[in-house]
């Protein structure tokens, strides 16, 4: 029997990322403008003092985990397009999410590397990564087992194997959300809180753009193994 | 003419549409496994060296075969060219003789027509 305590995130970045699961009405534009819960802002703040800026791979781990749980490998892909096309009405109506690169992400997270080519991050935009944000949601996990999938994507993580499998996240969370003091004026964050619902201010981010960057890097020389690949 | 007035004149893009699925019905089973159409599409782009674009490609197929597809954020240009590239390289794989080739153009031709009126 597993010991429960290997079943929970262990880093900053592990809990960060429950934390923006965990909230169903978060979206991108709420990260990049800095109005988030008590939660997020705590775990971004313990994320953003911690030494190891593998939030973006966790995040793609989790992606590709959950997409894996979700769908068996052999699927049939029209299930797929069929899934995220209703996904994408039932909860982005009347938003133009791009159904190909959700279809791409998945594909790729299921074994269809040569896909990989296909990901022009720099044409995705908040919605897209909203809507990879919702394929996890939309598992309906209960706590423990969101923790014990993001525990596996801290393993995964760590040892770069799944990580940059799925890029689109990795490459929005650094557009959006370390809000660095030096290359954005706007380095406070509004913090929402849940209880009452007003709006306090806390430091999310500080001077971390070299270990941004870095990460970037790495996640781009991951894209280019793939397409090497 | 500029490529884009090609595919905006709706009698030629239907025409294509029509021809692609004339030939994809020949090609492919209705029910076909799309990583067969994928693997298809992946060794026609690395013989014509295509490097992107693959899901426009491969949507212009399955679209053909009769799945609801979306096509993304394609322009009209890439999906015409898409189609006839499909449609000429089906049509080589599949060994359509010149005599055929007139009949499944006719064909396609009548479905344009039909859409049209």
């Amino acid at each position: 029997m597993a010991d429960a305590t290997q079943e929970r995130p262990k880093t900053a970045g592990g809990r960060l990322v429950r934390a923006i699961l965990k909230d169903p009405r978060l979206r991108m534009s709420n990260l990049r403008e800095g109005v988030i819960d008590d939660d997020i802002a705590q775990a971004a703040r313990e994320w953003d003092n911690d030494n190891k800026p593998a939030l973006e791979f966790i995040l793609s781990s989790a992606l590709t985990l959950a997409i894996r749980k979700r769908f068996p490998s052999d699927v049939d892909i029209r299930q797929v397009t069929t899934y995220i096309r209703e996904l994408s009405q039932r909860k982005f109506p009347g938003e133009s999410v791009d159904l190909h690169a959700a279809e791409v992400q998945i594909r790729i997270a299921l074994g269809e590397l040569y896909l990989a080519n296909e990901v022009d991050i720099g044409a995705l935009t908040e919605v897209d990564a909203d809507f990879l944000l919702e394929l996890i949601r939309d598992l309906r996990l209960s706590e423990s087992e969101l923790d014990a999938l993001i525990a596996q994507a801290e393993q995964l993580a760590q040892n770069a194997t799944a990580a940059g499998l799925v890029l689109l996240m990795a490459y929005r969370l650094n557009t959006v959300l370390p809000v660095s003091s030096a290359s954005n004026p706007k380095a406070t964050v509004r913090s929402r809180s849940k209880r009452s619902g007003s709006v306090k201010r806390g430091i999310i981010s500080s001077n971390r753009p070299e270990a941004e960057w870095k990460t970037h890097h790495h996640s781009c020389a991951l894209a280019q193994s793939l397409r090497a690949g | 003419m500029k490529a884009a007035d090609v595919w905006s004149n709706a009698h030629t893009y239907r025409l294509t549409e029509s021809a692609l699925a004339e030939v994809a019905r020949l090609a492919f089973r209705e029910d076909e496994d799309i990583r067969v159409i994928a693997n298809w599409v992946y060794r026609v782009r690395r013989q014509l060296n295509v490097p992107q674009g693959h899901m426009i490609f491969e949507s212009v197929v399955r679209r053909a075969l009769g799945e609801e597809q979306s096509l993304g954020k394609a322009s009209l240009n890439d999906i015409g060219l898409c189609q006839v590239v499909a449609f000429v390289m089906l049509t080589r794989a599949l060994g359509i003789k010149a005599s055929q080739l007139d009949a499944i153009l006719a064909s396609a031709e009548a479905a344009a027509d039909r859409a049209q009126t």
